[in-house]
């Protein structure tokens, strides 16, 4: 009982590392986001190739940054059209978000568009993926015996990749999913956007045939679109201001943009 | 030559019925809860019926957050809350099913991005420059919000997730955790740039 009148020992060394670790972490995050997101993105890229219309790759960064502008997460944003007729979106660490010309065609609106952008965004501010990616990497670290050392300087691009792959083919959990929905709408209503619009998108997704191949990885990565509008409906959705204000001039550059370029 | 009549007229029926009674399933909506049926899209309009909880309803057409319905002899709308849409059972819920939580179904798309694409692909780095060089100055963005007719909306009431889990938790194995409960489903990140007061 005596032994604890001893004071306890300082580690002014130790405290000091703990200090100096804390500073730099989100450094040594951020950096390693991006090194996953890279990775990811460069594979994605690497199926289906960058479309070649500036014009139209300028009108979904603006439309993509303007719903990221709504979040205070720290990315450089990065907004890419996929040249597939696959019917998809991707989201990736570090600010990257991805979607098909496939998936463009479908879109009757600008504010339909900002859904879908909006929804990866969330997935990124949330950290859907890296979490994801993270676990990967801790999992095979303690199945090795290995310190994961993934993201470090020299990072294993190859591993990092494949990893991707397998998480992109297999899908997140659809919980993240619902969860990127509630973000997504509410972060598309903020920039000024019609939220309905998102409804408008499942309805989309709804129609289209189930056994079309375009639609595969979508449809085995998501819950049902119907599933994801009762999800919305129950959290309120209703109560969302839908603008009042035109949106003519959205439907011109929106149409000049997306009818031209993609659908001859 | 009879018989292979015969025999093709049972395909057809028994097919048929695979089509009507999936076609069945699909459309088996209900209403949530007891619910007034209004003669117009607006809280305002008047109540031309009222629609009990659980009773068959038909989805005509949606417009912003209120639906088209015809219950029975009653037709108008409703809000959108009051109606479940995903069918407890059918196509849907069979489709999304199919891939276990560690088991990746390689189906082969068009031209393009499966997850077989995905997992034999190759990677290419050097697109990442293209999409590094498409980055937009904030002036830039500002100016088309503003081209565009969108202004920053203050939102005074943030969504919430949902207590209950979605319904077909039965019928998908990696369904269960899918929308979350009140105390283990994941909270929103509420955007901080509005009314961080209001929740």
């Amino acid at each position: 009982m005596t032994t604890c009148n001893r004071p306890p020992r300082v580690y002014p060394f130790a405290s000091a590392a703990i200090a100096l670790g804390l500073a730099w972490f989100p450094a040594y995050a951020n950096n390693d986001e991006e090194a996953v997101g890279r990775a990811s993105v460069a594979r994605i890229m690497g199926v289906a190739p960058l479309h070649l219309s500036q014009d139209l790759q300028r009108y979904v960064n603006l439309v993509g940054s303007l719903i990221a502008s709504k979040t205070d997460a720290k990315q450089t944003w990065r907004f890419g059209v996929l040249d597939t007729e696959s019917v998809n979106a991707f989201a990736a660490p570090g600010g990257f978000v991805l979607i098909t010309s496939g998936l463009l065609k479908q879109m009757g609106s600008e504010d339909e568009l900002a859904a879908v952008l909006a929804h990866e965004v969330a997935h990124v501010t949330r950290q859907h993926h890296y979490q994801a990616i993270l676990r990967q990497r801790n999992t095979e670290a303690a199945m090795k015996g290995l310190q994961a050392d993934l993201g470090k300087d020299g990072a294993d691009f190859a591993a990092l990749s494949k990893a991707s792959a397998v998480l992109y083919a297999r899908g997140l959990d659809k919980s993240t999913e619902y969860e990127a929905d509630l973000i997504g709408v509410q972060l598309m209503t903020i920039a000024g956007y019609d939220p309905s619009a998102h409804l408008a998108v499942l309805e989309k997704l709804d129609g289209m045939a189930h056994g079309d191949p375009r639609m595969a990885l979508l449809i085995s990565t998501h819950p049902s679109a119907k599933e994801r509008m009762d999800y919305l409906a129950r959290a309120g959705i209703e109560r969302l201001p839908i603008p009042a204000a035109s949106a003519e001039a959205r439907t011109v550059r929106f149409n000049r943009l997306l009818r031209t370029v993609l659908v001859k | 030559m009879k018989n292979s009549m015969l025999a093709k007229t049972l395909r057809r029926v028994l097919w048929g019925a695979v089509v009507f009674y999936f076609g069945t399933l699909a459309s088996a909506q209900t209403f949530n809860e007891d619910t007034p049926v209004l003669a117009a899209p607006e809280a305002a309009a008047k109540v031309v019926g009222n629609a009990r909880g659980s009773a068959a309803v038909k989805v005509v057409k949606r417009q912003g957050f209120w639906l088209e319905v015809e219950a029975g002899a009653v037709k108008g709308w409703v809000k959108i809350s009051a109606v479940k849409l995903a069918a407890p059972i059918g196509p849907t819920a069979i489709d999304t099913g199919r891939l276990g939580s560690n088991n990746i179904v390689a189906t082969s798309a068009a031209r393009g991005l499966s997850a077989k694409d995905l997992l034999e692909g190759r990677s290419d780095e050097k697109a990442i420059e293209r999409l590094n060089a498409l980055r937009l100055e904030a002036q830039q963005i500002a100016q088309f919000a503003e081209e565009g007719g969108l202004g920053e909306v203050k939102l005074v009431m943030f969504l919430r997730v949902p207590a209950a889990a979605p319904p077909p938790a039965a019928t998908r194995s990696d369904a269960a955790p899918a929308g979350g409960s009140a105390d283990s489903g994941p909270r929103p990140r509420r955007p901080r740039k509005a009314g961080d007061d209001d929740m």
